[in-house]
């Protein structure tokens, strides 16, 4: 800015006329100085930009026009020019402030000052702009910052706003952010950085604005907001950059990581640059710079834009300085990053991360726990062989390293890995090699001790060894670690019994089991498995039998473990005890409380199932009215809210006061629980709550109701795959249908006869013997009639006046055969042709199976593809089986293995029979001994294991029978095991009659094979027949083969006369027997009787 | 002299012509109704040119352009010819300095229509000179002002017939930067089309273009994530071909990326097998992402765990200013998200959300977030209720 000449010139002229001269040193000078020369010295010095040299002529100048005469017109408009001259006095104050070394705080006070008139005298000056500007600047250099940014923002107020164009005001909110920026004021430039920001179209000036407000963010400890920013961090400019912003992103990081909010400190990890990025960033933006002043240059070699870029380098330099005085962060900030990987379960960054650690930086303070964080990462992301080399360098390389156990510990795991991935036997023998090496070296001592015998536990029984499990720790239970420590006496001996008695356990050696965990709680009552342990020795004792200790065990498990995760388990064992002990009301409290421990679906719906169980058996047995009406109050409460249970409650009260039957009751709350559940628990299993509906609804004489029941839970879930309970309904309506039509029938003839047959209602009410008789000849009428003459007062001699009881039955059962359903395969018909119009595949199977079942099939495929398998329940696979053997029996196979696959408790047994059936016919009697081997051992109660037993043995004899030299080894072997299998049968004193008879019979037959040289085994094979024929005379299927099976054999060895009488003879006896008509070898008998 | 005062001074006589950094109160958003193709209008303007002969200036009028040669007319008539790689003379164009003071004048009054219009006159003639080395004659001084105006001002019409028009195959990086910048305007615009045609014209194959790579990379970017992954394929492969550019390699791997999305296993599995990476490598962390998309791309066997760690190695070793790193860390999320690794998957797709807003993967990330009911606690113990994992849920 330049002295304009012309305004110095007029004011000389002035001047000189009107004011004399003063005196003074430089300021002498001036005085003494004409104003001509004063004007031209004045204009010399601040055109040479001396304007500390020309303050004291300017100020001279000032004085001389400020004493002039006011009125007089022309000095007016010298006045009004004063500006010029504040301006420039001022700024030589700050000429003088800065050539002084920019300490004396009184001269930028003076130029405040000389600007401030300028701006206050001169608000439309051409001087304001700039002195404005200059203030701030002022203040700026005073660190009075709040002032410098209100001084510059009267610019972006009016009247001054209208004197700048639209870029300066711009560059200067830029130069306020700048200003705020440099001074660090976050609160102050806050607004400023927002409007910098949203106004902004420089992605360098937005980077710039969103750094600020994210350190004013960072500042306030407000780090959502600083999230709000983060989208620009991804520009990589100058102020990405910034040491000082991401030394901030660090602390930030640390903030919260150490607040536990890891993610978000994630985020703020991630976005530091290193030290070493920052400064290559730095060197390319200062050579991006040069360029860009080299190309100005080629132009115009004085373009104020070469200063503008000149400044941008120095900024820059002046970040690569802050940036290369920082300690190298790569280290700590990857470690920083991968520990929080690792907290945020990104397991696979975390490997790569203390992997790439351990690498780069292997002589870092830190390098054994970058080892060994890699280790376990690299187990967690199964990259099993690298995890196995740094574990392996590990061990090599800190011989006395903190973590040597936690490795050898990491390298069983890696055996284990490996070997559940491979399935391969030597895998695992060297998993539990390693993992038994590890106990035997480090027993006690080692803390991962306990999670070997973990891994060792839970390996085998996984693999359903429970043998080995049980043998193994039993000799760790007696053994001494290295160091001679016994391991009983040891923390160790705890995990030890724990696996010890799981194992019991799985081979349902529950005495054995209950013992172990009873010690185990006893001596660890606040060890690692002390909860657990006390509710497995609950559920042993209840496996063994023993339902005292059961109950007790349990009940002070509930005393103990009162907030316990298995407290709905416990609440449901003790539920079953009570059952079994008749305690009802015990049970039911019990069951109740199932739902209110547990989140698990299961064992809600099991305890809602097994108290209508309950109460069905108990209608059954008990009558007591009084009884009742205890249950009854128990479970509805003294103020039920439900009309049913009102009703309910109300009924027993009554029941009980008149002593009528009451089990009736118990049947109608089975149905209110069921309801109630349904209600409660949607997603509950609702279609065995309508089967426990629907045998209610029989029970109660309401068999129509039970059939509609079932008909609407076979159309509403029968397309669950799952839902066994539908099969149950389909493969049981038709007998339900029959029966009860048939009872119905006979029961509303039997009471209309009652009605008009008065010497049939004095039989029945006065005459027990006659009653008897008659419902013995009469089975098809419904027993609770019976029940009722026996036990209902009701039906006693009043019955002779008063026939309304007799007609309320008859209205009852009239009602029910009235809405009874249509026949069954009427009503099977109906539903498959709604399910196949629904596409409803799973249960159009279900209902062709149904059809089948009850002899009317529908024309069906032949085969049956993977994915119609999928859409089979378990129930209708066996039926598919059933139909595919005949022509396929791989398809069978299939569909028996997609059955077995699915893990239902139901109907696998069903699978199982089926599929051993079927290896049996076709000769694969390997196949159906392993089957029959597997019902045998998985479903040891149910009723047809016996069954199970005989066909394992029938396998074996076919086996035997299929070796060409029965004197073989492997002959021997097939015979034994079969006469081991009939054997016993014959030593499971549950399984007397059919079962016994047919194992008689084969064994009989397996002695009399082959060899008849052999007199020991002839002697038994008699020995068997004999014991068949003669001690199970009524089973039917067994003793004529058993006789006929004796007969041949003695015909086969040349028989003496006598012997040939005896057998004539137990053969007449047998013709003779009317009853043996039954057996299908009758006339077999018959006939070689005639023959001897 | 301390800084802060050293500012304080030269504040005062600073003053810097920048059309970007412009905060513009008057709205510029709304179409230009005179927004049309201007090639026409100077389709008879010639360059003037000046070079200097023994200390004399000379004066050339562009007369033709053939090939790569641009041939003037001299002022004694003769024909003189410049080809793309001569450096022998210096060219300036005529009476330059006071040609462009108009323009500046109209800035100075924050004019930018009324500079535009000055900025025709001098711009439109040297399309053709483009193909001149900078050292020879740099049109692109002119040029990036012009297109820098033409973009705030929003004149995609004649922006786009403008490029077109340029030689951009023999063009050195400053004006492909320039056409770039147009390409993406237009891409984010919607108008693909037209950006696809100009990135086409682009060849990156001499030392003087490797540098416009980058912009070139963001457009295709644009178009790629616009669904045009077949129609930018030749071009990545075409452009990774020249394996002298050292953003070839980047090249390269979209063009691979490209081929998986296509379908196209077989070729993206031989071409990957010719890639050679190091873990410090800038284009390592997209090579391991498309690594990664290679393991996903078998239909028959989704390997998750394979992809993951791979995509992991990516993002571990990659920097996060990286374009591609919010994509990497989506198909992260989608993967942990497959395995069942729910806290991971949320946690990257926070992340996304927080980091790159503006990526399309930020959306698609937030609606992949699932809420974890329950995290179960693993003890030392047999689990009770195996059965149960499935079914815990509440009814009421």
């Amino acid at each position: 800015m330049k002295f304009k000449k012309y305004i110095l010139t007029k004011t000389a002229m002035l001047v000189v006329a009107m004011v004399a001269f003063s005196n003074g040193t430089y300021a002498q000078e001036a005085v003494n100085m004409s104003t001509t020369m004063l004007k031209d010295e004045a204009s010399n010095l601040a055109n040479q930009k001396r304007y500390l040299e020309a303050r004291p002529f300017i100020a001279e100048l000032i004085k001389r026009i400020e004493g002039l005469d006011a009125d007089d017109k022309s000095v007016a408009d010298l006045r009004n020019s004063l500006d010029q001259f504040y301006y420039f006095e001022a700024y030589g104050y700050l000429q003088e402030y800065d050539a002084s070394g920019s300490t004396n705080k009184a001269l930028v006070a003076k130029a405040i000052d000389g600007f401030s008139k300028v701006i206050e005298k001169y608000p439309q000056g051409e001087f304001v702009v700039e002195s404005i500007k200059m203030k701030a600047n002022c203040y700026e250099a005073i660190d009075q910052f709040e002032k410098a940014v209100e001084t510059r923002g009267m610019l972006l107020k009016k009247p001054f706003v209208a004197m700048i164009t639209a870029k300066e005001r711009y560059e200067l909110v830029k130069r306020i952010c700048e200003s705020l920026f440099n001074s660090r004021k976050w609160k102050l430039g806050k607004p400023w950085f927002e409007r910098l920001l949203s106004n902004s179209k420089n992605i360098d000036d937005k980077v710039f604005a969103a750094s600020a407000l994210i350190q004013g963010s960072f500042a306030e400890r407000n780090f959502e907001e600083a999230k709000k920013y983060i989208p620009y961090m991804v520009h990589n400019n100058i102020a990405r950059n910034d040491p000082a912003l991401n030394v901030e992103f660090i602390k930030a990081g640390d903030f919260l990581a150490n607040s536990g909010k890891v993610s978000d400190a994630t985020v703020f990890y991630n976005l530091v640059l290193g030290k070493e990025a920052m400064i290559a960033n730095f060197e390319k933006f200062i050579e991006i710079e040069k360029n860009k002043i080299a190309e100005i240059k080629k132009y115009n070699s004085k373009s104020p834009l070469i200063v503008d870029h000149n400044n941008k380098i120095k900024t820059i330099e002046s970040f690569l300085k802050a940036a290369r005085s920082l300690p190298s962060l790569t280290a700590d900030m990857m470690a920083r990053n991968a520990a929080n990987f690792m907290r945020t379960e990104r397991n696979y960054e975390s490997f790569w991360a203390y992997y790439q650690l351990m690498k780069k930086f292997p002589e870092h303070q830190n390098i054994e726990d970058f080892y060994f964080a890699s280790i376990v990462c690299a187990l967690n992301v199964d990259k099993l062989d690298v995890m196995y080399e740094i574990s392996n360098e590990y061990l090599e390389k800190f011989k006395e390293g903190g973590y040597r156990k936690d490795v050898e510990m990491g390298i069983v795991q890696y055996h284990l890995k490996k070997a559940t991935s491979s399935k391969k036997k030597e895998d695992y023998k060297e998993f539990f090699a390693k993992a038994k090496k590890f106990l035997d070296d480090n027993g006690p001592e080692a803390g991962q001790s306990r999670d070997v015998i973990f891994l060792l536990g839970k390996t085998w029984f996984d693999m359903k060894n429970y043998k080995e499990l049980i043998r193994t720790f039993n000799t760790y239970l007696k053994k001494k670690d290295s160091d001679g420590n016994l391991f009983d006496e040891s923390i160790l001996c705890e995990s030890l019994m724990y696996w010890v008695g799981m194992g019991y356990m799985a081979t349902s050696d529950f005495e054995k089991a209950m013992k172990i965990f009873s010690k185990m709680v006893e001596r660890f009552p606040v060890g690692l498995y002390a909860e657990d342990g006390a509710y497995r020795k609950g559920v042993a004792a209840f496996g063994a039998g023993k339902f005292e200790v059961a109950r007790d065990t349990l009940e002070s498990f509930i005393e103990t473990f009162p907030k316990s995760s298995l407290r709905g388990e416990v609440e449901f064992f003790l539920g079953d005890i009570y059952a079994n002990n008749n305690n009802i009301e015990k049970a039911l409290k019990h069951y109740l409380e199932v739902e209110n421990h547990t989140k698990g679906r299961t064992f809600t719906d099991n305890a809602y199932i097994q108290t209508a169980k309950l109460l069905h058996n108990t209608a059954e047995q008990m009558q007591d009215a009084k009884d009742i009406k205890k249950i009854v109050d128990f479970y509805v409460g003294e103020n039920p809210k439900e009309d049913s249970l009102k009703s309910l409650k109300e009924d027993a009260a009554k029941y009980a006061k008149l002593d009528r039957p009451a089990n009736s009751l118990l049947l109608r709350l089975e149905i209110a629980v069921m309801d109630s559940y349904i209600k409660k628990h949607p997603k509950g299993n609702l279609s065995e709550a309508s089967y426990n509906r629907a045998k209610a609804f029989e029970k109660l004489g309401k068999p129509a109701d039970a059939l509609l029941e079932f008909e609407h839970a076979i159309s509403k879930y029968g397309s669950n795959v799952k839902d066994d309970a539908i099969d149950r309904m389909i493969l049981e309506y038709k007998k339900i249908y029959e029966q009860n039509h048939k009872k119905l029938v006979a029961s509303v003839k039997f009471l209309e006869e009652l009605k008009n047959n008065r010497q049939l209602l004095e039989d029945m009410v006065g005459v027990p013997a006659k009653r008897y008789r008659y419902f013995q000849e009469n089975p098809n009428i419904d027993l609770q009639l019976y029940e009722s003459f026996k036990r209902d007062r009701r039906f006693g001699v009043n019955l002779y006046d008063d026939k309304t009881p007799i007609d309320e039955l008859l209205s009852g059962y009239n009602a029910q055969l009235k809405k009874y359903p249509a026949k069954p395969v009427d009503v099977f018909t109906k539903l498959f042709e709604e399910a196949q119009s629904k596409k409803d595949v799973v249960l159009g199977y279900r209902l062709m199976m149904g059809l089948d079942f009850i002899g009317n099939p529908v024309k069906t495929k032949k085969s049956f593809s993977d994915e119609d398998l999928k859409k089979a329940s378990v129930r209708t696979l066996v039926w598919i089986g059933s139909l595919s053997k005949k022509i396929n029996p791989n398809a069978a196979r299939k569909a028996y293995e997609e059955g077995r696959k699915r893990e239902e408790f139901e109907y696998e047994v069903d699978i199982l029979f089926a599929h051993a059936e079927l290896e049996l016919e076709q000769g694969n009697f390997k196949k159906s001994l392993e089957l029959y081997t597997a019902i045998e051992n998985e479903f040891p109660s149910d009723e047809r294991a016996a069954r199970a037993v005989i066909l394992k043995g029938d396998s074996n004899a076919k086996l035997y029978e299929a070796q060409k030299s029965k004197k073989s080894e492997e002959a021997q072997k097939y015979f034994k095991a079969a006469v081991k299998e009939y054997e016993s049968v014959l030593r499971s004193p549950n399984w007397r009659g059919d079962a016994y008879a047919e194992a008689l019979y084969k064994l009989g037959k397996l002695m009399s094979k082959g060899d008849f040289s052999n007199q020991e085994k002839i002697n038994k094979a008699v020995m068997y027949y004999e014991r068949c024929y003669l001690g199970y005379a009524s089973c039917y299927d067994w003793t004529g083969k058993a006789l006929l099976g004796e007969v041949e054999l003695k015909q086969s060895l040349n028989m003496d006369k006598q012997t040939k009488d005896e057998l004539k003879n137990r053969c007449r006896e047998f013709v003779e027997n009317a009853l043996n008509k039954s057996s299908p070898e009758y006339s077999d008998v018959k006939r070689k009787m005639e023959t001897l | 002299m301390n800084m802060k005062h050293s500012k304080i001074l030269t504040v005062v006589f600073a003053i810097g012509v920048c059309f970007t950094a412009f905060a513009q109160d008057k709205s510029s958003d709304a179409i230009k109704t005179d927004d049309r193709s201007y090639v026409k209008d100077f389709i008879n303007e010639k360059a003037e040119l000046v070079y200097r002969v023994d200390k004399q200036d000379n004066v050339a009028t562009f007369k033709e352009l053939s090939g790569r040669t641009v041939i003037l007319k001299t002022a004694l008539g003769t024909d003189m010819e410049v080809s793309h790689d001569s450096t022998r003379d210096k060219f300036f164009l005529k009476d330059g300095a006071n040609k462009w003071r108009a323009v500046r004048t109209y800035l100075m009054k924050d004019d930018t229509e009324g500079a535009i219009k000055e900025m025709r006159k001098i711009v439109y003639p040297l399309i053709p000179l483009v193909v001149l080395n900078k050292n020879t004659f740099d049109a692109s001084e002119y040029i990036d002002q012009f297109i820098s105006a033409l973009l705030e001002t929003k004149r995609y019409v004649e922006l786009t017939d403008f490029v077109k028009e340029l030689p951009l195959g023999a063009a050195e990086e400053s004006i492909i930067n320039n056409a770039t910048d147009v390409a993406l305007a237009l891409a984010n615009n919607g108008n693909t089309k037209d950006a696809l045609a100009i990135v086409s014209k682009i060849e990156l194959k001499e030392k003087t273009q490797f540098n416009a790579s980058e912009g070139v990379l963001k457009v295709l970017a644009v178009l790629r994530n616009k669904g045009m992954k077949s129609d930018v394929y030749m071009l990545y492969a075409k452009f990774g071909a020249v394996s002298e550019n050292p953003h070839a390699q980047q090249f390269k791997l979209w063009s691979i990326y490209c081929d998986i999305a296509m379908g196209n296993r077989t070729s993206a599995e031989l071409a990957l097998k010719k890639v050679k990476m190091k873990q410090s490598d800038t284009a390592f962390s997209l090579y391991k992402m498309i690594m990664g998309d290679y393991v996903l791309s078998d239909a028959k066997n989704k390997d998750h765990k394979r992809a993951l760690s791979s995509y992991s190695e990516g993002i571990v070793f990659g920097k996060f200013t990286e374009e591609w790193m919010s994509e990497l860390l989506y198909k992260t999320g989608m993967s942990y998200k497959a395995i069942g690794n729910f806290v991971a998957s949320n946690e990257i797709f926070e992340q996304i959300k927080a980091i790159y807003s503006d990526s399309p993967f930020a959306e698609k990330g937030a609606k992949e977030i699932v809420k974890i009911e329950k995290k179960k606690v693993v003890d030392k113990g047999m689990s009770h209720d195996d059965d149960d994992d499935d079914d815990d849920d509440d009814d009421e």
